[in-house]
């Protein structure tokens, strides 16, 4: 028997009890089984490696991430009937999906600590970045490290994104889709980067590339976008997920410059591109 | 030119795909779909599982209770995540003290009765 679980007694879809188990001793696993089988206990009863949760078996999460929430504000929708399947439900689904990513007005995404990035950074000319921490989800200790371009000819926080220390997945303003790419640089192993604190990211399964893309909305800036690819199985036409994870601009309306990139590379163990 | 790592993924996992597919690109939005649906009916780490794949939620308050050895540890932080989940998902939620009460029991096990 699993150490911990949660088992069910529900009635044409509607849950009418739930006893959860924690077998666990140590305080990171108890912490872990909690906010795991509380997302079942809310009718999320199965499990995913299709992004960031705390649900997944391969993301090492401890507790709800962002795609969890998104989940269960989905699942409590009016417009999904308790006791369907999916069959009967997936187009309502897709929208409600579509709806509910853009209501937030952000772009799916993790990231990557990189103090170092920063530090480069720093010395670019013609502007500057600027660096701030801030907390989404009050209560749940998500701090959110952004750095941010601020040159002379943009005004509001876009480009240079790249970032840090979220104990969870989360959504960065700004970044742009992944059709943008205009040219894969290269494939590496997931297995050469680490990431994450303490080293709890790794073991991942998936892939991680490296994409170049221009932003049109600051001046054709070239970037450079890191990309970890989920090997999922084929519900939406496509076997994989790709997932943008953080991404590198240069200064506004210029080309990257390859010495700072190759200093980004190094600065998060990846090899060469 | 995609690496044969990839492609023998592609191909290990079972999907007739072509070498665009394989390297199409999904939105946020997509992803988001992908894992909803995963986690509401079953993905392919769930293929073994036997129950219904049908969407299951709550439909009234929730009365949670907490108990076994170092309950009260963790309480503040059960309590936490009952507010954040109600407040997504506009369910009422209450934290109870007789489990006899309760219709979502948490129990902590010290692992001997495992």
């Amino acid at each position: 028997m699993a150490p911990c679980y949660a088992r069910f007694e529900d009635s044409d879809g509607i849950i009418q009890r739930v006893d959860i188990r924690i077998g666990v001793t140590k305080p990171a696993e108890i912490e872990h089984c909690l906010a795991h089988e509380l997302c079942h206990a809310f009718g999320l009863r199965f499990h995913s490696t299709a992004a960031e949760s705390v649900l997944s078996s391969v993301h090492g999460e401890n507790r709800p991430t962002p795609a969890d929430d998104l989940a269960l504000s989905i699942l409590y929708d009016p417009r999904l009937r308790p006791g369907a399947e999916f069959h009967e439900v997936a187009k309502t689904l897709e929208e409600l999906t579509s709806k509910v990513t853009r209501d937030f007005g952000h772009h799916w995404a993790a990231v990557l600590p990189a103090a170092s990035r920063i530090e480069i950074l720093q010395n670019a000319d013609n502007g500057y970045v600027s660096r701030y921490l801030r907390t989404r989800y009050p209560k749940k200790h998500i701090n959110v490290d952004y750095a941010y371009w601020r040159g002379p000819r943009v005004f509001r926080p876009s480009a240079v994104v790249v970032l840090n220390t979220a104990e969870r997945g989360y959504f960065i303003d700004d970044l742009p889709p992944l059709k943008d790419a205009i040219a894969k640089v290269g494939w590496l192993s997931r297995k050469t980067l680490q990431f994450g604190e303490q080293g709890k990211h790794k073991g991942h399964h998936g892939l991680l590339d490296t994409v170049k893309f221009r932003l049109e909305s600051l001046d054709n800036t070239e970037c450079l976008g890191f990309r970890q690819r989920l090997m999922s199985y084929p519900t939406i036409g496509s076997g994989s997920t790709d997932l943008l994870i953080g991404y590198l601009c240069a200064n506004p309306g210029a080309s990257l410059d390859m010495k700072i990139v190759g200093g980004l590379l190094q600065s998060v163990k990846i090899r060469g591109i | 030119m995609m690496p044969k790592c990839i492609f023998s993924i592609c191909l290990a996992i079972g999907i007739s795909m072509s070498l665009g597919a394989c390297t199409s690109r999904i939105t946020g939005s997509d992803q988001i779909l992908i894992f909803a649906r995963e986690v509401y009916f079953g993905g392919p780490n769930d293929k073994h599982v036997a129950v219904a794949r049908e969407l299951i939620r709550w439909n009234g308050p929730l009365r949670a209770s907490i108990e076994g050895p170092g309950a009260d540890d963790y309480r503040d932080q059960v309590t936490g995540y009952l507010e954040d989940f109600t407040r997504l998902t506009k369910l009422e939620a209450s934290h109870v003290d007789e489990p006899g009460e309760a219709n979502l029991v948490i129990v902590l096990s010290d692992g001997d009765s495992y």
